[in-house]
């Protein structure tokens, strides 16, 4: 059939069809591709806009402006749109059923490219004399009207201008009384460019009522309802009454009669209505309400009772203070200032007399606020408040009250710093500059550690302040300190002290401090070697920063490679890896690794050491050896690609040869006979150190033989250290070998060799485990790389749950796999990382699922743990879209015996309560007895705690859903507060406390 | 209550104990772990005062040398010592604590909230309200009075 408006049915249809203005956009495409004129349409169209039924009008001049809206912008050009146009406006006086068509139209035609210039003024003028009442048409007609203006006013702001005040009447009118959420958002984004526009003059006063009938925002969204919130309406409305700084005379008393309410909602708004106001509003107005204002601030800050409000109130006391600095500042008048700072001292100052009294803080508070405000109010606080401070200081005598007097001390001190604020600023405060270094001083040595580390803190904070003489104290103080000084607190205080003074003053600081306690490292005798920790550790602070490298790192290097003495190693490593560690920056790295040569003379000086045999102590300890494989692959690692192969062509030959003493042409073998050596530590940790971390394009020589070798070390190994990184480096070395072949045939290797000895009845329980183990590796390996051989892999993983002796170490290889592994086996150690690996991984769930149904009786649980272990480490997201799936067999953990099963399954449902709105409310019934006959179980607190835990989260559920539990929980939470274990008690307090709530009005529900 | 006229503006405050810390003994299974002062202390430290956001610690309304554990005889006693001797909020405060304890502790022990001897004006008036079985159970009845309760006692 032909479509009616290519022939001339469209008449007809129309008045037959109530529904065919959906068809509109049918009709545009039409249009768009020339099947049909705009002129054609409209000469058919003729019969319905003339009609005398007004509903028949309505539905072609529909049609009509539906079809110019589906329209490309640039579609029609001026004159055509001046006849449209010409249309539409006539229109708007029509009956009131066209009316919101004819609007629709207009909206239509103002949005086009070519829009004629004179159509605002025509428009404008039909809606001003009254044709249009806008608060009578329906809400989204009303929108159109709204946007219609906004373009308007964007568009044709000089024309408008010209129609001068009527303008401006006309428009509060429209507006006037809009109580549609939607609607008042559209008006709200336009008012504060109208206002700005167009001159209000006598109107202003108007202007402001019709805004202000809004504050503060009363809006509940109705559920379901638009998407506007409060927060919205509330944001937008503030920009309108702050809109222009004529409104000042008005915004002000009204925001104060606000904030005189007991809404705390109104309290919120006007305050940050006023924050932001005090930006555009003119000093002088702002100044004739200041007495108010501050009564209305004091009364919220001073001590206040609700912290929001104090917060917000402190705001807005910040923004009056800029204002009046400004104005100070203008009028080179300071009375400006002085007047509002002189109000907040009178309050402030007499708090600050009683340290322990509830006021003193929220005092400090107050006054800090209007010292950050400008650096003319910090000169008026400082001076004030200082000296009180000091002398308060030197009067109080408990440690908390010195302690809160020196945090307030510093506090002042450190907005000074900001604001640029010193003694050349102002004589008054050069007095007090003079006293404060030794107030501070006298602190860091007072005799309880709480007072010495604020002493600390400020002064590392008012360090500019310190001349010349209090300096040279200072210093000796701090190489006391560096020597004797325990207290933990204090010492990183201290060292946060030597840090900052080291890059305000290096030169002093290596002259006085460094280079005298460098002196005495060497001679230090045997027994000093706790001093000797402290002083090097100290040092580290400062050796990442120029030019206390250069000294600080060779000296340390020296100490360990030449005094044989294994404390002083320990320390002397020790200190190299937390520099590292912490540092982060690459000079570091460049510095240790090409001045210092680190790397090799550390990896030298093992092998030396561990071939001499003279030294047992030293080269046997594994944290020394630990320490030092931290540094190699630091330093490794963050080396380009070209030092990385030249270090591993240099040294990795020497490591192996140095451990197997075989040198017959090819690649050595690891001594596979004797599992029990105390090489091997040194040797497999050093190697993983030296390649665990490099990039993959480097090659390693003959990789297939290495990782035979060290799978086998894994295995017959009974030292865990060992074991751990023969496993991880074989994993690494497989997870970053090329994609070929040789990796394939590696691997076919691998799995003939073991996938028997693990299942073998003939061999140690041990060694079959420690080989389930390998295998576990190897699968996080290729899990990880998402290599093409992970299925077999997964899936041979799956079947050895099923075993009696292998089975349990298989399941906790599922926690393996779904864990990072922070040392070695990471994208930082350029391992192939694949984004999604973990929910691949986990797609492997329903044959785990399957497998378990098929599964004897006694191995159920090793699937079960398996399983809970995927969910552990998959992301919530996927877990909860795969919630309902899993909630049988979560039921069914929750039903076994033993207790790692019930903790991984209580952990996962916990995280899911916690962290998801809702996910579980249709299991409640299924779940809440279960946990519950879990918090009396016998065998475990921690599954206790847990359950306990999870009934916590549950009471966070929709009060009509809990209520029917709340009499079953108590009671048996009721049970658990005489729990043999008090933390199990605790946790019990804090559900069933929570659980008498539901059901009553609380706060916190 | 309205927050404008406050009894006591500006109270004294004190420290907030540290987090008790958490022993090897309390991790282990097989150890009884028995109720002592300081966990009777930690369930009601938290309370808040109801004019003040403070805690009755912060306030020192109650302090752990002021709360009596018998395990053999399954008592308890709690004495606290309100800000001033004419609070009006004493009788609330005492109330809290009780209904905190009554929610906290194993139904066993006997439970005794008392003003701490002579820091209040109606001290015995208070003391006899609080001990009566009765008049608590009568009070726990009043909805605004039980909400208000709440709104002191359960802290998260």
């Amino acid at each position: 059939m032909e479509t009616p408006w290519l022939c001339d049915k469209l008449e007809e249809i129309i008045r037959t069809d109530e529904n065919f203005v959906t068809k509109s956009s049918d009709i545009a495409t039409d249009v768009i591709c020339s099947k049909l004129k705009l002129v054609t349409l409209v000469e058919r169209l003729g019969g319905v806009l003339t009609d005398t039924n007004p509903d028949i009008r309505r539905r072609g001049t529909e049609v009509l402006a539906e079809v110019l809206q589906s329209l490309p912008k640039d579609f029609l050009n001026e004159t055509e749109l001046n006849y449209i146009s010409a249309f539409f406006v006539d229109r708007l006086i029509d009956h009131y059923l066209v009316q919101p068509a004819a609007l629709k139209g207009i909206f239509a035609v103002v949005q086009m490219e070519h829009t004629p210039r004179d159509i605002a003024v025509r428009v404008l003028k039909t809606i001003l004399q009254g044709h249009i009442q806008c608060q009578t048409l329906k809400p989204s007609d009303r929108r159109n009207v709204y946007q219609i203006f906004q373009l308007f006013i964007h568009n044709f702001t000089e024309d408008l201008k010209a129609l001068g005040p009527d303008f401006v009447y006309g428009f509060i009118n429209v507006i006037d009384q809009e109580k549609d959420a939607r609607n008042l958002t559209v008006v709200f984004e336009m008012l504060p460019f109208f206002i700005k526009t167009f001159s209000l003059g006598h109107l202003t006063e108007e202007m402001f009522e019709i805004i202000s009938c809004y504050f503060p925002v009363d809006y509940r969204p109705e559920y379901g309802d638009c998407p506007v919130t409060r927060q919205d309406l509330a944001d937008g409305l503030q920009k309108c009454l702050i809109a222009s700084p004529d409104f000042a005379e008005f915004c002000i008393p009204l925001l104060i009669e606000k904030l005189d309410s007991k809404l705390k909602l109104a309290k919120l708004d006007s305050f940050k209505v006023l924050t932001a106001g005090c930006e555009v509003f003119p000093a002088n107005v702002i100044r004739t309400y200041l007495l108010d204002l501050w009564r209305i601030i004091q009364h919220e800050v001073l001590p206040g009772t609700d912290k929001d409000v104090r917060e917000l109130g402190l705001g807005t006391l910040k923004a009056i203070v800029k204002s009046m600095s400004a104005a100070a500042t203008e009028r080179q008048d300071s009375k400006v200032l002085t007047n509002v700072t002189s109000f907040v001292l009178n309050a402030g100052v007499n708090s600050l007399g009683e340290v322990e009294l509830n006021l003193f803080l929220p005092a400090v508070h107050m006054m800090l606020t209007v010292a950050e405000a400008s650096m003319a109010s910090c000169q008026e606080v400082c001076k004030k408040v200082l000296p009180v401070l000091m002398k308060q200081y030197h009067r109080e005598n408990g440690t908390e009250q010195k302690v809160t007097v020196l945090r307030a001390l510093t506090s002042f001190v450190a907005v000074c710093e900001v604001q640029k604020v010193t003694s050349l600023c102002n004589s008054e405060l050069s007095p007090i500059w003079e006293e404060l270094p030794s107030l501070l001083l006298g602190a860091a040595q007072f005799e309880t550690p709480e007072v010495c580390k604020e002493g600390f803190h400020g002064i590392a904070v008012s360090g500019r302040i310190f001349n010349v003489s209090s300096r040279e104290i200072l210093y000796d103080l701090l190489k006391k300190s560096m020597d004797e000084e325990e207290d933990e607190m204090v010492r990183s205080e201290m060292l946060m002290c030597l840090k900052r003074f080291s890059c305000l003053y290096p030169e002093e600081v290596l002259e006085k401090i460094v280079e005298k306690k460098l002196k005495d490292i060497n001679s230090w005798p045997e027994d000093g070697c706790k001093h000797m920790n402290l002083v090097l550790e100290s040092l580290c602070e400062v050796a990442n920063t120029e030019p206390f490298t250069d000294l600080i790192v060779p000296c340390i290097l020296q100490l360990i490679i030449e005094s044989f003495s294994l404390e002083k190693c320990n320390i002397g490593m020790k200190c190299l890896r937390k520099l590292l560690e912490s540092c982060g920056e690459s000079s570091i790295y460049q510095y240790m690794y090409l001045q210092c040569d680190v790397v090799s003379r550390l990896i030298s000086w093992w092998l030396k050491g561990i071939a001499e045999e003279k030294y047992n102590a030293i080269f046997e300890n594994e944290e020394l050896l630990c320490h030092t494989a931290k540094i190699v692959k630091i330093l490794i690692k963050n080396q380009e690609r070209g030092s990385q192969a030249e270090v591993v062509s240099a040294l990795l030959p020497q490591v192996i040869i140095a451990n197997s003493g075989l040198t017959n042409n090819g690649f050595p073998h690891l001594p596979l006979n004797q599992y029990s050596s105390k090489k091997h530590p040194v040797f497999i940790v050093l190697l993983e150190a030296l390649i665990g971390s490099v990039q993959q394009e480097i090659s390693i020589p003959d990789i297939h033989q290495l990782v035979i070798d060290l799978t086998q070390l894994a295995i017959h190994s009974s030292h865990s250290l060992t074991q751990l990184s023969a496993c991880r480096l074989s994993a690494n070395l497989i997870n970053k070998a090329p994609d070929d072949e040789n990796l394939v045939s590696l691997l076919q290797e691998i799995s003939k060799k073991y996938q028997d000895t693990v299942l073998e009845d003939t061999k140690s329980v041990i060694e079959r485990q420690n080989t389930a183990l390998v295998i576990v590796w190897i699968t996080k390996s290729l899990v990880m790389r998402g290599h093409s051989e992970m299925n077999k892999w997964v899936e041979y993983l799956i079947e050895l749950l099923g075993n009696p002796t292998v089975g349990q170490v298989a399941a906790e290889g599922f926690s393996l796999i779904m864990k990072d592994d922070v040392e070695y086996l990471n994208s930082e150690s350029f391992c192939n990382v694949k984004i999604l690996f973990r929910q691949r991984f986990f797609s492997f769930s329903p044959k785990l699922i399957e497998a378990f149904h098929d599964a004897p009786l006694d191995s159920k649980a090793n699937y079960l743990i398996a399983l809970g272990h995927m969910l552990q480490g998959v992301p919530q997201e996927i877990l909860l879209m795969n919630l309902e799936k899993m909630v049988p067999l979560l039921v069914e953990s929750l039903q076994q015996s033993e207790a790692v099963l019930l903790v991984t399954t209580l952990d996962t449902l916990h995280s899911v309560l916690k962290n998801s709105d809702l996910a579980l409310q249709h299991h409640l019934q299924t779940f809440i007895p279960r946990i519950l006959i879990l918090t009396t179980f016998q065998k475990s607190m921690r599954v206790r705690m847990k359950a306990l835990q999870c009934i916590y989260e549950i009471y966070k559920y929709p009060t009509s859903l809990l209520l029917p539990f709340k009499n079953k929980v108590l009671k048996v939470l009721g049970e658990c507060l005489d729990d043999p274990k008090r933390l199990v008690r605790k946790a019990a307090v804090q559900a069933r406390s929570h659980w008498f709530l539901v059901g009553t009005k609380s706060k916190r529900r | 209550m309205g927050f404008d006229d406050l009894e006591n503006i500006n109270p004294k405050l004190y420290r907030k104990c540290n987090d008790r810390e958490v022993t090897t003994e309390e991790e282990s299974d097989d150890i009884y772990d028995e109720f002592d002062a300081r966990e009777i202390f930690d369930l009601i430290r938290g309370i808040n005062d109801p004019e003040h956001p403070l805690t009755l610690e912060e306030l020192n309304v109650v302090k752990q040398n002021d709360v009596c554990v018998d395990n053999k005889n399954n008592e308890i006693k709690v004495l606290f010592t309100p800000t001033i001797p004419h609070c009006s909020m004493a009788t609330l405060i005492g109330l809290s604590i009780r209904v905190q304890l009554l929610r906290s502790l194993p139904p066993r022990f006997k439970i005794c909230v008392q003003i701490y001897p002579g820091t209040h004006a109606s001290e015995e008036a208070i003391n006899k309200q609080l001990a009566d079985k009765e008049r608590v159970a009568a009070a726990l009845e009043n909805n605004d009075l039980i909400a208000c309760i709440n709104d002191c006692i359960v802290v998260d």
